[in-house]
């Protein structure tokens, strides 16, 4: 029996959960390299920036290797997909601010590493090729981790707060 | 690798991970499966696993990670477990034992943790399979571990936080789905039980581990 698809019951856009992840990992990030209000400012807005435009891009992507599906479908299917990424979000809050790790690099590429592949899952139970929807983000989702990274560490030790 | 997993009418997503396993190759392929497709893999060629196998897993999986941070800190001669006799070699291999002890009752405890909360949101699954289905679902972390310990050994880097974290945050994935299986599909209540159990993992291990 498949799973039950579950339709999320969210109005908003769907690149709303990754902009709150990724403003945690980005304010993370900025308050580690510059202990300030100000840094860690930017790095939510620059979390945010960039997690608006890897749900677009991978959604744009799902698209191109599925276009038997309509724009609605992809959004509903990554409306649910991205929502992964709060959980790590969390715990990354939690490691650093509780516990003193100073890990969000590792928590924001598994987070976007695994809502790539849930995205890429509900694309799938929506009528998408099984193969293609769980490779395609997957392997997006990879390259958009490496450039958060590189982005993210760059950012922080090249910029004066 | 998956070429099985795109065969199969529209919607069965997953067609090996979804019938029962035949062979030894099924169940390999289906525990690979589990990095991209985790709910189609725990829900059928690997739930044919028996319990104490699906525990094994994950108690090989926290052993190695706990083998890591032992390594790391031996490495680093940070103090370690004020109640364990933590010295040198055999401190790390104590560290380890208790790495296997978390992953299996400690595993077992979440999966009941979560069998219990689930069941005022009207979750029928019987609590034998969502203990397997937890314990499956550190496949991932598994591999991940056993990297780590290579990387560790081979290469004498620090590995717990890169190699071992990593494998604990992408269980997870099967960890939501396995919950949303057991709620239905619905997906708010899954991603919050799920951040509520990968916290009290993360946190245990720095409890044990650091």
């Amino acid at each position: 029996m498949n799973q039950p698809v579950g339709r999320t019951p969210m109005t908003l856009p769907y690149w709303t959960a990754p902009a709150l992840g990724f403003a945690a990992f980005g304010g993370l990030v900025g308050w580690r390299m510059g202990a300030t209000a100000l840094a860690a400012t930017v790095g939510v807005a620059g979390g945010a920036v960039f997690a608006v435009l890897a749900a677009s891009l991978l959604v744009f992507v799902l698209g191109l290797a599925n276009p038997n599906l309509g724009r609605e479908v992809l959004r509903e299917a990554a409306e649910t997909g991205f929502l992964l990424i709060l959980p790590f979000a969390a715990l990354a809050l939690a490691a650093e601010l509780a516990l003193g790790w100073q890990a969000s690099q590792v928590f924001s590429s598994a987070a976007l590493m695994t809502s790539g592949g849930a995205v890429g899952m509900e694309v799938a139970r929506r009528g998408g090729g099984a193969l293609r929807s769980a490779l395609v983000p997957s392997a997006v989702a990879l390259l958009l981790s490496a450039a958060w990274v590189v982005l993210s560490t760059f950012a922080a030790s090249n910029w004066k707060w | 690798m998956f070429g099985n997993a795109a065969i199969g009418p529209v919607g069965s997503v997953g067609s090996v991970a979804e019938r029962p396993a035949r062979t030894r190759s099924d169940q390999i392929k289906a525990g690979l499966l589990i990095f991209v497709n985790p709910g189609g893999a725990l829900k059928g060629a690997l739930a044919q696993l028996p319990i104490p196998v699906a525990l094994g897993i994950s108690g090989t999986a926290f052993g190695l990670f706990f083998l890591q941070t032992g390594l790391d800190l031996l490495r680093v001669s940070q103090p370690t477990l004020p109640r364990l006799a933590m010295t040198g070699a055999g401190g790390v291999v104590g560290l380890c034992l208790v790495g296997v002890v978390y992953g299996t009752l400690g595993v077992a405890f979440l999966a009941a943790l979560a069998w219990i909360a689930t069941r005022p949101l009207g979750a029928t699954v019987a609590l034998d399979s969502t203990i397997r289905a937890f314990a499956l679902g550190y496949c991932p972390a598994l591999v991940y571990a056993a990297l780590g310990v290579a990387t560790n050994l081979a290469l004498g880097w620090n590995t717990a936080l890169a190699f071992g974290v990593t494998g604990m945050l992408w269980a997870l994935g099967p960890m939501i789905a396995t919950l949303r299986e057991m709620l239905g599909g619905r997906i708010w209540p899954s991603v919050i039980l799920a951040t509520l159990l990968g916290g009290l993992t993360l946190f245990g291990w720095a409890f044990l581990g650091t």
